[in-house]
């Protein structure tokens, strides 16, 4: 199990667009600011595979300017 | 408090650290109601304060630890470098911890192979080896090389026993390797090693210039200070300049590519301009500066003769106007690929009284056969504006490891210095050895072999003893073929302390598993002048020890035992102590222990209570006189900044015929140095699991290479076959290739010239000749 989260800052324009696209992704969970167009994203994956599979799918997002890592939990032995 | 599921636990946590880190980003951004507290995030795991172990940014980070585990990290919102960020390297940092194959038992060659034995067994090894040597082939026959990635108290114990104890210089660090030309720089220009300002200079500066530096990758969340800086005021630029185009060109306002080495050139076209516009600071030159010219035609160091004598002989303003001639833009626009307009804008910005100017730079400009040349060429150019040393106007230094300047630099871990001082100077010896409670005569004042040199001595036979600490030189070094035949010369004895299994332990006769980062206590120094304590918050495993016990254990089997701590739980806080006095002045002080652990950091000097953000400014520096007017650049005995004419010179190798390409070797974000531990986090090893050589998508073609493929890549030096990618992080222009050199399985330095700048003996990893041979294909 990880559990990250982020910033996540939109580009202009596509905050709504991006809201709903986060939101679709699994494991996901959006929180927007109230008065800023900046979002919270904390993501939750089983495997290291879904966790790379997230990161593609975050890199295709055409909305998103700016994804900043602040928080991981990563009790997973390594190699 | 009803106890959460783990998993909703670590979920408010995640979900406290982004607004956290959010609202130190965007003052004043709220979530609304639902977003955990503080106290919802106290569950079970206890948050204790570490620097992050990577890089020389220093964030600060809050390490959650959970039955003696460490499970969790996130930026310290606390920590004014970082403000509750993190790169991605800092947030799995933890991770490198617990590789399944951690050196946990001590390791001795018996009969070609490595065998475990008790610890003990092998610290008696290594210290009756250690003596021996010294008896049978002289003091100068043992060497140490440390790294960047010590501890203060690993570096410190290092200075003190191989300088005071043994009385010989022979102590180096993989520092010389990434830092030695900024240090050679501070020292000529100023008089004294680290930046005059702080970080706290992003928040007021108008323009940044980045020399040669992929900061986006390399120091990426100072980076994003950077970018917060001008989010914050759309009139701030950020200008690119360098050798390729990388991520950071990307988010530049402006970028221009020069050709390698002819950075020395562009440099002096700008102060071309600053003179011939008079945009010149007249006032503060005749205050504040001297003017120098030192020794032209310096060589390349590539034999191991001694560092070169600078003996500076005295010049006039007029006569730096006469030397500054031949670099008018037009006259230097071919040598550099810099178009004369763009440099005249350059100066623009930099001669705008109206404009508050940055530069960085890092390995870029300091892994330079003329490395000490451009530091000073840069300084050259704030120093005719006079914009040094005050809020927004600072020429900054990046250091490339966690701790270059706190364990190394600053404690005296390199060949010619000591704690807060140099060999060569009587004085500094004197007080040294009152301090250490040595003999002032134990102390050599002639500098030891530097890193390339330590080296070529094991090569030739004249060091046979030598202990490397945290550092990985059969992947860093340059040309490395030849110094990984030297490691292996019958008669020579190796120590390797490390965490890992590495291309040196696997060179070594004696392995001592070394603690890592948050399994001690310790301190580093970071590359604002800012000490970072943290405490042990993990039990190392097996028998490892940090790399500054062992040393004492050593010590004391050695006969020297009286002049280290004798108590385990204590030895921080007496090195501590011991070292400070090395500080203890009315004007310059470091802070006490006790303020260290309350705080995530402290700049130096610390002087009744306040850090010094600008040195050499008279009204934030204690240590300098008002007398000499605004600023007092005491370092020199002039108690002025020097000026020096540096010209241009030719690298020691440039592509030809036979090798038509300019290879260089550096850095990716995910990864650190030789990679031993980067390499052993999932995440980062995932994203850049080997090392790859960048081309140019015209020479690609022209070459009918495909991405992905593999190619030999050929130097003067050696072979390696390596695959090629195209458009991937960076573009280096057409003629140029880059390779980053963490991955030890394809060891990109053996390739690498072995030419150093001759002043502070940083090797030039940036410049030598190439050629690629396609292998052959069924499809070709």
């Amino acid at each position: 199990m990880a559990i990250c989260s982020y910033l996540a800052i939109p580009r202009n324009g596509a905050a709504n667009d991006l809201e709903a696209q986060l939101a679709a992704l699994p494991g996901c969970e959006v929180t927007r600011a109230v008065n800023r167009e900046v979002f919270l994203l904390v993501t939750e994956t089983a495997e290291e595979e879904e966790e790379a599979a997230l990161q593609e799918a975050f890199k295709r997002l055409p909305g998103l300017a700016a994804l900043i890592l602040t928080f991981g939990e990563l009790d997973r032995e390594n190699r | 408090m009803n106890a959460l599921p783990r998993r909703e636990f670590l979920k408010n946590v995640a979900r406290a650290s982004a607004a956290a880190a959010a609202a130190a980003l965007v003052p004043g951004v709220a979530f609304g109601e639902g977003m955990p507290s503080a106290g919802d995030t106290q569950q079970a795991l206890s948050w204790k304060k570490a620097p992050c172990r990577f890089c020389g940014v220093g964030c600060g980070l809050l390490i959650g630890i959970e039955n003696q585990r460490a499970v969790a990290v996130r930026g310290d919102p606390e920590a004014e470098v970082n403000k509750g960020l993190a790169c991605v390297k800092g947030y799995h940092g933890i991770q490198a911890l617990y590789g399944r194959d951690r050196l946990r038992r001590a390791l001795v060659r018996r009969g070609g192979r490595l065998i475990e034995v008790p610890i003990a067994e092998a610290l008696d090894l290594v210290a009756r080896t250690l003596t021996s040597t010294i008896e049978q082939h002289g003091k100068n026959s043992v060497a140490m090389y440390g790294s960047g990635q010590w501890t203060i108290p690993a570096g410190y114990v290092a200075a003190k026993l191989f300088k005071g104890a043994i009385g010989s210089n022979n102590l180096e660090a993989d520092v010389r390797l990434g830092a030695a030309s900024a240090v050679a720089g501070f020292q000529s220009t100023f008089g004294l090693d680290e930046p005059m300002g702080c970080y706290e200079d992003i928040e007021h500066a108008d323009v940044f210039v980045l020399w040669n530096s992929n900061m986006a990758e390399m120091y990426p969340v100072l980076f994003s200070r950077l970018l917060e800086r001008r989010r914050r005021n759309p009139t701030v630029r950020i200008i690119d300049l360098g050798t390729r185009t990388t991520r950071t060109s990307y988010a530049a306002d402006h970028r221009a590519l020069y050709r390698p080495q002819a950075d020395l050139a562009l440099a002096n076209a700008i102060c071309h301009e600053l003179v011939a516009r008079g945009w010149v600071d007249r006032d503060f030159v005749e205050r504040h500066v001297s003017f120098k010219r030192g020794a032209t035609g310096i060589g390349y160091g590539l034999t191991s003769d001694p560092p070169v004598s600078e003996d500076p002989a005295d010049v006039t303003f007029e006569d730096y106007e006469a030397f500054l001639e031949e670099y008018a833009p037009e006259r230097v626009q071919d040598l550099t690929g810099v178009p004369a307009a763009q440099i005249r804008w350059l100066a623009s910005l930099y001669g705008d009284r109206a404009r508050k100017v940055m530069s960085f730079w890092g390995r870029g400009v300091n892994q330079h056969t003329r490395g000490t040349w451009l530091n000073n060429l840069l300084y050259n150019i704030h120093l005719l504006v006079g914009k040094v040393a005050s809020p927004g106007n600072s020429p900054f230094s990046l250091s490339g490891q966690a701790s270059a300047c706190g364990s190394v630099r600053e404690v005296g871990a390199l060949a010619h210095a000591l704690p807060h001082g140099v060999v060569s100077n009587a004085a500094d010896r004197e007080r040294a050895a009152a301090i250490w409670g040595v003999p002032a005569a134990n102390i050599d004042p002639t500098p030891g072999l530097d890193a390339v040199s330590l080296f070529r001595a094991l090569e030739r036979g004249a060091v046979r003893f030598l202990w490397i600490q945290g550092s990985n030189p059969m992947v860093t070094l340059p040309n490395l073929g030849r110094y990984r035949a030297a490691a292996r010369r019958p008669g020579a004895f190796l120590v390797v302390s490390d965490a890992y299994p590495t291309p040196t332990t696997d060179v070594a006769d004696v392995v001592l598993p070394s603690a890592l980062w948050i399994e001690q206590e310790g301190l580093y120094g970071n590359s604002e002048r800012r000490t970072q304590h943290f405490e042990q918050m993990v039990q190392p495993p097996g028998d490892a020890m940090s790399d500054a016990w062992q040393l004492i254990e050593v010590a004391r089997r050695a006969g020297y035992g009286s002049l280290f701590p004798a108590e385990q739980a204590r030895h921080v806080e007496e090195i501590w102590n011991e070292y400070a006095r090395f500080h203890d002045l009315p004007d310059h002080r470091m802070a006490s222990l006790n303020e260290l652990k309350r705080r995530p950091g402290i700049l130096w000097p610390f002087v009744e209570g306040r850090e010094t953000r600008w040195r050499y400014n008279t009204a934030h520096d204690p240590a300098a006189d008002s007398g000499f007017g605004e600023f007092d650049f005491y370092g020199k005995p002039d108690h002025r900044a020097w000026i020096w004419l540096r010209p241009y010179e030719p690298p020691a190798e440039a592509p030809d015929r036979e090798y038509p390409f300019w290879l260089s070797t550096g850095g990716v974000l995910e990864h650190v140095n030789g990679g031993s531990l980067t390499r052993r986090i999932p995440v980062l090893h995932r994203a850049v699991p080997r090392a790859y050589l960048e081309i140019h998508r015209e020479d690609a073609d022209a070459l009918r290479i495909r991405n992905g493929e593999n190619v030999r890549l050929v130097t003067r030096r050696g072979a390696l076959v390596i695959p090629i990618r195209i458009d991937f992080r960076a573009q280096p222009p057409r003629g140029h290739l880059f390779a980053p050199y963490f991955d030890e399985s394809l060891p990109v330095n053996q390739l690498t010239l072995d030419a150093v700048c001759p002043i502070s003996r940083q090797p030039d990893y940036r410049k030598c000749a190439a050629r690629i041979e396609r292998l052959s294909r069924p499809d070709a």
